[in-house]
């Protein structure tokens, strides 16, 4: 059974709007070095406990993501960063193979620190924090 | 030396019945016992420098607990049920201890309040038990 990452990756991929811009350039964790473009990267920040009276772990109620659009241009980065926020904030329904009860998009502050950029030649990054039920 | 515990494990449940055939209910959250207490019986006399209280009888007292809210489960669709039948039903606490100290007491469901309904919270809903009986 997939993981909420691998699902995360999934829906990501299969939106006509973010293929159009990435490909299938979505990457979780590391980003592969034969990457020459525009990419989407992704890694998970934390989740989000339900505790209840009784004892016993319960499903997380939530799991966040860093999710981070990344171009070398501006434009480019703000419409991929747009196309996720489309697929992604206020969503509910299939999510790959299984269904969410939401996901919300916000944009991350702006002392975040980037992960997903592994190059030293300053591509733009727009960052958020995904958060999906 | 007594022990201490942490309110993790608690189970609340109820028969609906008023016997003793419990249910449990899943996903509470927090849960407020029954109070214990006193009606006071001023006995203050004119001459006295202090007021003079001696003990009454016990006073009524209300238990609530909020749970995470699933309109579609079976035991916590009963909580509306006994709602609607004004039925008193037999509530049970059963705490962290070794060796679990209980709480049993009948008492008839008051109040059902779906707690303020936000995008990104789970849905909660408080159960207000007015106590009719003894807790034993």
């Amino acid at each position: 059974m997939a993981d909420v990452a691998t699902r995360l990756r999934t829906h990501l991929v299969t939106d006509s709007a973010i293929a159009a811009l990435v490909g299938e350039n979505v990457h979780q964790g590391n980003v592969p070095q034969s990457i020459d473009g525009d990419y989407i990267w992704f890694g998970r920040s934390g989740v989000e406990s339900l505790r209840v009276l009784a004892a016993g772990a319960i499903d997380p109620l939530a799991v966040r993501f860093d999710v981070e659009a990344i171009s070398h241009d501006l434009d480019r980065c703000q419409q991929i960063a747009s196309a996720i926020r489309t697929r992604c904030d206020a969503y509910r329904g299939t999510f790959a193979d299984t269904t969410v009860q939401g996901i919300f998009v916000e944009d991350h502050s702006d002392d975040y620190i980037p992960r997903g950029v592994f190059s030293d030649d300053g591509p733009h990054v727009a960052a958020m924090n995904v958060e999906i039920f | 030396m007594a022990s201490k515990y942490i309110g993790l494990g608690t189970v609340i449940s109820v028969d609906a019945a008023g016997g003793s055939v419990f249910a449990t209910i899943d996903l509470c959250v927090t849960g407020t016992p029954p109070k214990r207490e006193r009606d006071l019986v001023d006995f203050t006399t004119l001459d006295a420098t202090l007021q003079v209280h001696e003990p009454g009888i016990e006073k009524h007292s209300e238990y609530s607990f909020d749970h995470v809210w699933d309109p579609d489960d079976t035991n916590q669709t009963a909580l509306y049920t006994l709602f609607g039948s004004k039925v008193k039903a037999n509530w049970k606490i059963t705490y962290t201890d070794a060796t679990p100290a209980t709480w049993t007491f009948l008492g008839f469901v008051s109040g059902v309040e779906v707690q303020p309904v936000e995008y990104n919270k789970p849905l909660m809903r408080r159960i207000t038990v007015q106590r009719t009986g003894a807790i034993t």
